[in-house]
């Protein structure tokens, strides 16, 4: 119903008009999830195959936290192998499963593994092992034959396995599954901040949520609140008085100008620093590293992880440390695993039901995993809920079929004019995505279209886009400079952190247009 | 090839020189990589931003700072740097200052006020009272909204109204070859602002006419700056006479129109004087002797060449002159490695946040380090190199975007750089005159 009937709002950003009319506002549902990642959308569209009424609940935009700050990577198990034979079949096994329902967010690359001369043979050989007794497809290939499906591999290639690999757009996934659901009567509500969690003696009873763009609070009764508020849900738990140790594993990725490969290339060795390179698209991400941080907010990348990943990228494929990278973003890993954090912390999950642990009834925490098995995690927070309930209805996600993100464009026929040259964004495929929104907000349409996401990172297509978001009505006029201010101190942070040559350039243009020619006010705060 | 000054970069500071080593009688050349950022840029020259009075804030500057350009100027220079501007352009490009170089304030496309110093003919009526203004915009030009600016202006309790005017209403106007429709028809994203400005050039009398019945009850029109681009006085004053109202310019993205013309109007003077340009060139190396840099390599499409200067003005801006990188690791390198060690570095634990935007930006004032004669310095203070002099925002210790000062600072140090290049090179015509009196060949005269 949100979905299809967004209405064309101003966007006020923490700060809006009071008395604006509350559209659609929700005060008791069967079910309330916390947080729009890639587990709550997932659980929101599990729930809701079983006919359970839900809503999700997000404090800012769909895939605002971990979900959208990865390098969208469909893993094949491959990575987790050696480790843990278990969470590499999980992976798989998912892997398989969303080729089939998520198709429309899933480019199907295929993925090699690589070991380098110098690098731990012995591990090579035990991944091989591990994958024979795994029963996986994973197949060795001639170093020539990938050389010929990558021919910038670098030439220290020793031995090379094809897995089934697969680029995964997370904001697209997300944007399937919260469609899905909404189409079939479930309720999104982004820019809702969980302030309070009610209780009454059997327990938990709902929520109060306080309108980010209103700053009015009102509370949303639920007989059961499921918490998936990735590396949030320490803090969501607490709400209740939980103590849920969650650690935090900072990840910094780069993003090349130009898409460098055609599949996913993994370096064949334990987990460790800049061991991917993802096509996206038509970029390429280097990712990753892995810092223990203090707290999940504004992850920045620092020089020292970039220059790792520069540094370790080439030995991976020559020439990745010369070459352009736009920008720089950081996303925090939630580990759950008490007792051991980093690299050695499970990448696994785990669906906590408070009733049991801490006597705290109608309350589940969804913790840990990864985007690959973000369905397996909603399928078991779904199937405890489910029994909570005395629903019987079995889960479906494995079967139905996400709708596609967005309608499809007038392929072909669109002779709108071009908003970014970059990425070929026309007028009429930005207004398209607008409608799809709550609220426009620069973190929602950068994501949910490729505004922004070029060479010039804004420069051009930001101003043309907040002047046509006015024009039509999406954006206020204090909105529309709102818009600009904090996507482009979005996009300066980002390629402040890889400021080489071109993008140091770039930035020099950027701030002459916006600093001086358009007098925008400083973006320090945002900074 | 031998010159007396050769200039290394084509912006706003090294053209300033140039032009300012010719009138003194220098055989100068100017060598560029390409279009400068002066293309890209608004067309006025900001010299101290903020306050209306500029000098204050000027002083402010140059107090705290010993490093900044504005600390190595005397003001009198300063005011002598920006009166010979305006002269040089004034026939072509006239740009115009107020009382004392005070700055006026005036809208930006955004609605938003700005400040600035020196204005170009076809933004300085913007400047002052606008109550009632009309703000046209046309329809399918994606980088003007004149509703967003009229709605802004409004909001600071102007009266304006804008309207959008259909290009292809215009009689007979789709039917010019160039016109911007037809182009805009066949290859969607080429809607740019030169493309508009060519064709307003033939198309303004219709324009006019279209926009007459509006502008009854407003005292100013303004347009995106897309008047015209080699003849956009004639353009500026049709369109006053035309609809009896002062009409403005707003400058928006680049390519900037403003900053086109006033990029030419300089290059054309420098050939006007008898300068040379070498343009679509870099220099790839230096050779030095002593403290002297002897000769340039210069990279030019296909060929090198190398060009002896007897004096060099390194003009070539920051980040996007390439002259300075900055690398992978956070280091400040320079291109041709003429200047080893007079490099202000950016401190790299910074880098990870940018402060670009407002506050001290590393990077922003990153940059070469040079003494009151312009000359860079090493670390130690020492000079680097006696002939070579250093011009706008190649040089350290100042912020062009948050102090709003590039324009000033390179005009200003441009026209100093070219006064002591000539001291140098009449100090070492004096050498060799002495020379030649024992014999050795005259060196040219001035």
């Amino acid at each position: 119903m949100l979905w299809n009937k967004a209405k064309k709002q101003a966007w006020h950003r923490g700060h809006g008009t009071p008395g604006t009319p509350q559209k659609h506002r929700i005060h008791r549902t069967q079910v309330l999830i916390i947080g729009g990642g890639a587990t709550g959308a997932g659980i929101l569209w599990d729930l809701t195959l079983r006919g359970i009424d839900a809503v999700l609940v997000e404090a800012r935009e769909l895939a605002y936290g971990t979900s959208g700050r990865c390098h969208g990577l469909l893993h094949s198990g491959g990575r987790y192998l050696v480790k843990d034979s278990e969470v590499a079949r999980e992976c798989y096994d998912e892997n398989q499963i969303l080729r089939r329902v998520a198709a429309a967010a899933i480019e199907d690359t295929g993925g090699l593994f690589v070991y380098l001369k110098g690098d731990d043979p012995d591990y090579a050989a035990q991944w091989a092992a591990a994958a024979k007794k795994a029963d996986l497809p994973y197949e060795e290939i001639d170093v020539a034959e990938a050389r010929q499906m990558e021919p910038l591999l670098s030439g220290n290639v020793q031995r090379a396995f094809r897995v089934p690999d697969a680029a995964i757009d997370p904001f697209e996934l997300i944007v399937m599954n919260v469609r899905g659901a909404v189409e079939r009567g479930a309720h999104l509500l982004t820019g809702s901040r969980v302030e309070k969690l009610l209780t009454d003696s059997r327990g938990v009873s709902g929520v109060v949520v306080k309108d980010m763009h209103s700053g009015e609070s009102y509370s949303i009764e639920a007989e059961v609140v499921v918490n998936a508020a990735g590396p949030w849900a320490g803090q969501v738990a607490a709400l209740a008085g939980i103590s849920l140790e969650i650690a935090y594993g900072k990840g910094t990725l780069l993003v090349y100008t130009q898409r460098l490969n055609k599949c996913v290339i993994n370096r064949l060795r334990p987990p460790g620093d800049a061991d991917i390179l993802v096509p996206a698209k038509s970029v390429s991400l280097l990712g990753t590293t892995d810092v223990a941080v203090q707290t999940p907010d504004n992850p920045r990348p620092s020089q020292e992880e970039i220059n790792t990943l520069l540094k370790l990228g080439e030995e991976l494929v020559p020439g990745l440390s010369s070459r352009r990278v736009v920008r720089a973003f950081a996303g925090v890993r939630p580990l759950y695993d008490p007792g051991e954090s980093g690299r050695g912390a499970s990448r696994g999950f785990a669906v906590i039901d408070h009733g049991k642990t801490h006597g705290v009834a109608n309350f589940y925490s969804v913790v840990g995993g990864k985007l690959t098995t973000y369905r397996l995690m909603a399928e078991r927070a779904a199937d405890l809920v489910a029994a909570h309930l005395g629903v019987s209805a079995p889960c479906r996600t494995r079967d139905v079929v996400l709708p596609p993100p967005l309608d499809a464009c007038s392929q072909g026929g669109d002779s709108s004019p071009l908003i970014c040259e970059c990425e070929m964004l026309s007028e009429k495929e930005l207004l398209q995505a607008a409608e799809k929104l709550q609220t426009v907000t620069p973190e929602a349409l950068v994501r949910s279209t490729r505004l922004a996401h070029g060479p010039c990172q804004g420069t051009s297509c930001l101003y043309r886009a907040a002047l046509l978001l006015y024009r039509e009505g999406y954006l206020s006029y204090e909105g529309a400079l709102e818009f600009l201010r904090y996507a482009l101190a979005g996009r300066w942070r980002g390629m402040g952190a890889v400021l080489d040559d071109a993008q140091a350039k770039q930035l020099e243009l950027a701030q002459g247009v916006y600093l001086e020619t358009f007098g925008l006010e400083t973006l320090k705060n945002e900074l | 090839m031998s010159y007396d000054v050769v200039v290394i970069g084509a912006g706003l500071a090294g053209l300033t020189a140039a032009i300012k080593a010719l009138e003194q009688g220098l055989k100068t050349i100017v060598i560029s990589r390409g279009a400068s950022t002066l293309e890209v840029m608004s067309g006025c020259i900001d010299f101290y931003g903020g306050a209306v009075d500029p000098w204050p804030g000027i002083r402010d500057l140059a107090r705290e700072n010993p490093c900044h350009p504005y600390a190595l100027l005397e003001e009198e220079e300063i005011y002598q740097a920006l009166s010979f501007f305006i002269q040089e352009v004034k026939s072509i490009c006239p740009y115009h200052h107020q009382e004392g170089f005070q700055n006026y304030r005036l809208p930006t496309a955004l609605g938003q006020m700005r400040t600035s110093c020196l204005l170009p003919q076809g933004q300085v009526v913007a400047a002052g009272v606008n109550e009632r203004v009309l703000v046209v915009g046309f329809k399918g030009y994606r980088d003007f909204c004149s509703a967003l600016m009229a709605e802004g202006m409004n909001k600071k309790g102007c009266s304006w109204r804008s309207i959008d005017v259909d290009l292809k209403l215009i009689q007979g106007l789709d039917n010019s070859p160039d016109c911007f429709y037809q182009n805009s028809a066949s290859v969607r994203s080429y809607q740019n602002s030169i493309q508009l400005a060519v064709c307003l050039e033939r198309a303004w009398p219709l324009l006019a006419e279209e926009l007459r019945p509006q502008v009854q009850d407003v005292d100013k029109v303004a347009f995106p700056a897309v008047l015209g681009l080699d003849r956009y006085l004639e353009l500026q004053q049709g369109l006053e006479e035309s609809l009896g109202k002062r009409v403005f310019e707003v400058p928006n993205l680049p390519p900037s129109l403003p900053g086109i013309r006033l990029s030419k109007c300089l290059m054309d003077r420098v050939r006007q004087l008898g300068g040379d340009l070498l343009q679509g060139s870099s220099v790839v190396a230096a050779e030095k002797t002593g403290d002297i840099c002897s000769k340039v390599l210069v990279k030019t499409a296909g060929k090198k060449r190398e060009i002896q200067g007897k004096c060099y003005i390194i003009a070539t801006g920051r980040m996007s002159g390439k002259w300075i990188a900055l690398q992978g690791e956070g280091v400040v390198a320079e291109k041709p490695g003429l200047l080893k060690g007079s490099l202000k570095e950016a401190g790299s634990s910074d880098q990870q946040c940018p402060r670009a935007l407002a506050g001290a930006a590393e990077h922003s004032s990153t940059g070469i380090k040079v003494n009151k004669q312009l000359q860079p310095l090493d670390n130690e203070g020492k000079i680097l190199l006696a002939n070579v002099f250093c011009a706008g925002s190649v040089l350290a210790g100042y912020d062009p975007f948050s102090e709003g000062s590039g324009g000033g600072v390179a005009i200003a140090t441009g026209y100093r750089a070219a006064v002591l290049a000539a001291k140098g090179v009449k100090g070492q015509k004096r050498q060799s005159n002495q020379q030649s009196q024992t014999g050795c060949t005259c060196s040219r005269e001035g």
